[in-house]
Order: C-alpha cells, then sequence, then structure tokens
C-alpha cells in the first residue's frame, strides 16, 4: 500500500505539472496516458484547472489600447466573411457542376442518330464542363492562397524589425533571472522583510543578499512616485547608508531591483528604500518608505 | 461581506448573462463580439501581457485569440466552464506560443502564424473551471504572495513562462524532484486557499 501511495503521489505530480504544461516529451504523453485512466487524477486535473485560472485572473490589470478594440472586431469579421466567401465560391462551383449534370442528362435522344456517337458525345461534353470547372476552381484557389502568402509576407516584413527588438530584450530578461537564481541559490545569501513606514504603511518588500551574487529586491503596493522622483534602495552598513540601485517599477506598485555586489561592500544589516528627486542620490535625503525588519 | 445566498443570486446573473452572450456568439451576432471583447478584453490582456511583456506583442496576441474565439465559439462548451476561463486558456496557450518563438532563432519567428502545438488545450478533456470569485481571487493573490519564495517561483515561471519543470531546474540550479515537489506544494497551497481543500 505504502507502496502504492507513493507511486501514486508522483503521479499526481506529473499531474500538476501536466495541468500547467510543463512536461516535456516523452513524460508529456505518458502522463495524459495515465490521466485518460486514472479517476484521481483527472478529479485532480480538475481542481487543478480552477487554480490555473484563478493564475491568469490574478495577473496585474493592464488595460488594453483603446484602438484595440476596433483592431479585433474588424480582424474577426473579417476572417469570419474570409471563410464565408471561401465555402459559398466553393459551393457555386459545385452546384454549377451538378446543374450542368442534370441539363445533359435531360438531352433528347433522337432515334435517326448513331447511338454510338450520342453516347460518346455527351461524356466528352461533361468531362469537358468538368475539367473547364476544376480549372476555375483551381485558379480560384491558388490566387487566394497567392493572396493569403502575401498577406503573411507583408506581417513578417513588418516584423522584422520588431524580432529583433524582442531578441535584445529577451536577451536582457534572461541574463536578469539567471541573476536572480544565482542570488536565491547562494549558499551565503541573507533574507531581509521590508516593511512600510509611516509614508506607506501598507508596502512591503523582501529582499535576498548574497555578499558573493548580488541584491535581489521586490516590493508591492507602492504609492506611485511623484513626477521626477525614484524609489532608491539602500544597504544599511556600519559605514553608513550605501546606494544599491534604483527600483524598477513593473507596475503601478510594484518594482524590483537586481545588483551585483561590489567588492569589499562592508556587511550589510539592514535594507532600506527612500523617495529621491531626480536621478537619486548619493545618500538618503528624502523621506523612507521602507525599511528592513532583519531576519 | 457577501453571504451565501448573494453570491447565488450574483452568479445566476452571471450566468445567464453569459448564456445569451454564448448565444449571440454562436449566431455570429457581431454585436455579441464587441460585449465579448468588452468583457474580458482587460482580463486577457492582462494576462497575455504579463507573459508576453510586450505592448505590441500582447496586442496582437489578444487579437488571435478573440480571433480565435469567434471563429471557434461553436467549439466552445458552456457546461465544462466559464467564457473568460476558456479565454484564459486560449490566451496562455498563444501568449506562451509568442514566448517561445521569441526564445528561438528570428528566422523562426513566423512560427508564431503557424499553429499552434497548444491547439489541442483549445479543447481541454477536463472542466474549464467555474468563474473566480473576487474574494478568492484576493485569497489567492495573498496565497501566492505567502508562498515560499522558491515554490512561488517555480510556479510562476510554469505558468507565466511556460518553462518546463527541466527548465526550472536549470534556472534555479535545484534538483528536478526538488523542483517537481515545490510546483506541486506551491499549487496545493492555492488550491486549499481558493477551495478550501486540506493541503
Amino acid at each position: 500500500m505504502t507502496l502504492q501511495l507513493e507511486a501514486h503521489r508522483e503521479w499526481l505530480e506529473a499531474t500538476t505539472l501536466l495541468a500547467l504544461g510543463a512536461l516535456e516529451e516523452p513524460d508529456r504523453e505518458t502522463a495524459e496516458v495515465h490521466v485518460q485512466h486514472c479517476q484521481e487524477c483527472q478529479r485532480e486535473m480538475a481542481s487543478l484547472q480552477r487554480v490555473l485560472t484563478g493564475l491568469g485572473l490574478i495577473a496585474p490589470r493592464q488595460a488594453p489600447a483603446p484602438q484595440l478594440r476596433e483592431r479585433v472586431v474588424t480582424a474577426a469579421l473579417a476572417s469570419a466573411r474570409s471563410s464565408k466567401t471561401s465555402e459559398k465560391s466553393f459551393k457555386r462551383l459545385t452546384q454549377s457542376d451538378s446543374f450542368a449534370q442534370s441539363k445533359l442528362e435531360k438531352l433528347p435522344t433522337s432515334p435517326l442518330q448513331a447511338p454510338v456517337v450520342r453516347r460518346t458525345r455527351t461524356p466528352m461534353f461533361g468531362a469537358a464542363a468538368l475539367l473547364v470547372l476544376t480549372l476555375a476552381l483551381g485558379t480560384y484557389l491558388t490566387q487566394a492562397h497567392v493572396n493569403h502568402v502575401e498577406a503573411r509576407l507583408q506581417e513578417a516584413s513588418t516584423r522584422t524589425s520588431a524580432a529583433e527588438r524582442h531578441a535584445a530584450e529577451a536577451q536582457y530578461a534572461a541574463s536578469q533571472a539567471q541573476s536572480v537564481a544565482r542570488v536565491l541559490a547562494a549558499p551565503d545569501v541573507r533574507h531581509f522583510g521590508l516593511i512600510g513606514l509611516a509614508s506607506s504603511p501598507t508596502a512591503f518588500a523582501r529582499a535576498l543578499w548574497s555578499p558573493s551574487r548580488g541584491l535581489v529586491l521586490s516590493a508591492s503596493n507602492l504609492p506611485a512616485p511623484p513626477s521626477g522622483h525614484v524609489y532608491q534602495v539602500w544597504l544599511l552598513t556600519s559605514q553608513g547608508p550605501i546606494s544599491a540601485g534604483l527600483l524598477s517599477l513593473t507596475t503601478t506598485d510594484e518594482g524590483s531591483l537586481i545588483a551585483q555586489a561590489p567588492a569589499g561592500l562592508p556587511t550589510p544589516v539592514g535594507v532600506a528604500i527612500s523617495l529621491e528627486a531626480g536621478g537619486g542620490a548619493t545618500k538618503p535625503t528624502g523621506p523612507l518608505f521602507l525599511s528592513t525588519t532583519s531576519s | 461581506m457577501i453571504d451565501e445566498p448573494m453570491r447565488a443570486n450574483l452568479f445566476d446573473e452571471a450566468r445567464h448573462s453569459e448564456e445569451a452572450l454564448v448565444r449571440g456568439l454562436r449566431t455570429g451576432d457581431e454585436g455579441s463580439l464587441g460585449v465579448l471583447y468588452d468583457r474580458y478584453a482587460t482580463s486577457v490582456y492582462s494576462l497575455v501581457y504579463k507573459i508576453v511583456g510586450d505592448h505590441t506583442e500582447a496586442e496582437d496576441v489578444v487579437q488571435d485569440v478573440f480571433v480565435q474565439a469567434w471563429q471557434r465559439a461553436a467549439r466552445y462548451d458552456p457546461s465544462r466552464g466559464s467564457l473568460i476561463a476558456w479565454l484564459l486558456v486560449i490566451a496562455r496557450s498563444r501568449a506562451l506560443d509568442c514566448l517561445r518563438a521569441r526564445r528561438a532563432r528570428p528566422d523562426r519567428y513566423g512560427v508564431i502564424d503557424g499553429a499552434s502545438d497548444q491547439d489541442g488545450a483549445w479543447a481541454e478533456p477536463f472542466q474549464y473551471t467555474a468563474v473566480l470569485a473576487a474574494e478568492q481571487a484576493v485569497e489567492l493573490q495573498a496565497a501566492l504572495t505567502a508562498l515560499p519564495l522558491l515554490q512561488r517561483l517555480a510556479l510562476e515561471m510554469a505558468y507565466y513562462e511556460g518553462l518546463t519543470h527541466a527548465e526550472i531546474a536549470g534556472r534555479l540550479e535545484q534538483p528536478l524532484g526538488t523542483v517537481k515537489a515545490r510546483i506541486r506544494l506551491g499549487i496545493v497551497k492555492l488550491r486549499a486557499a481558493i477551495l478550501g481543500n486540506p493541503p
């Protein structure tokens, strides 16, 4: 029984990863096959889907640009009309074919004409009509395909410069993520919890500091800084506060900072965040918004 | 505080309104398309932007989502879950396609316009899930914030970045088994927060 429970615990882990789409082949296929035959895992999958939808719903609110609405509605209606037009055209051509066939069947036969001639003429006419119709349909489909390919090429060409920009952004994001992971996994990492002060009582932040790998800080519930001001992060040391950098705001009330650890830095005893004018200061001059509670 | 009878009434109203919208979508009513967008565009855009991190790409993906939803309205099965849950499944799938294409070489960018290998996810064999009540969303957010950092990171990397567990293990420099367990623990805690199941 213990072994069975243990084995099924592994299936539940696999089901979780399957629900997230986080399994690689061939594990994904194996897990799918298992779930199809395991009622418990099917129930698990259903309840996990609810959590995953919740994760989708709690993404930080971002309103789309107002002009996107018209673009989306126009594109959707155009795509529907395009597919209906193709269907109608195909139906029209095939109906014409059927119409021609029905007319051929009604052609009167004369007992004075050689039946052999009559029998061969009708199939030849029918075959010719079919050939013409097939060519017409093929031409239409070919032109439609060409139009479609041209449209796609136009889209691709307008995205080329965007792709180059995106590649640079992706490289930057990847290097940032790698820096975070390195700090997280550092053997000398220290954790600091920051609480909001009078200026922002509901704000909070977490900082991970590694003398060998640097600082990762994440802050939430910060009020938007006034125009011309920035949040600056300070490492509190025996030699006084040392700037770690400016908080990068990811949304209106959340910010983060990833910073390298300079050599020879005294061991920080705390972390604080202040509001500074302009591009920051060499020492804290503005009001403190968050400060460490230490861990 | 919303009591149970009030909650039931609110959900009934939402369900009837959604049923009318679904009928309109299936009959090709153009006004329903506008209602669909007005009602859900922000939620869809928020998730897509969270994943792709770029407004231009997010707009492209959102357009794809609503176009596909309009084209495939007949496939939506209300008995399997809410309209927003269906849209978010599509949105996450398309957004992760976009993200994965970006990670690949630029000359493979055109893959975005091709058929997604996640297309099967649009016809989920399981429940899409019921709509999340506002309080549940707050509880979920609080539970996510309260997760130990590595559990939260692993879960967010899987959901918002579409990384596999092997990729997450590489990023966090953690063993594969540890990552699997962390993701499992994290999501079970989140589920307990909104469904009340014991972790």
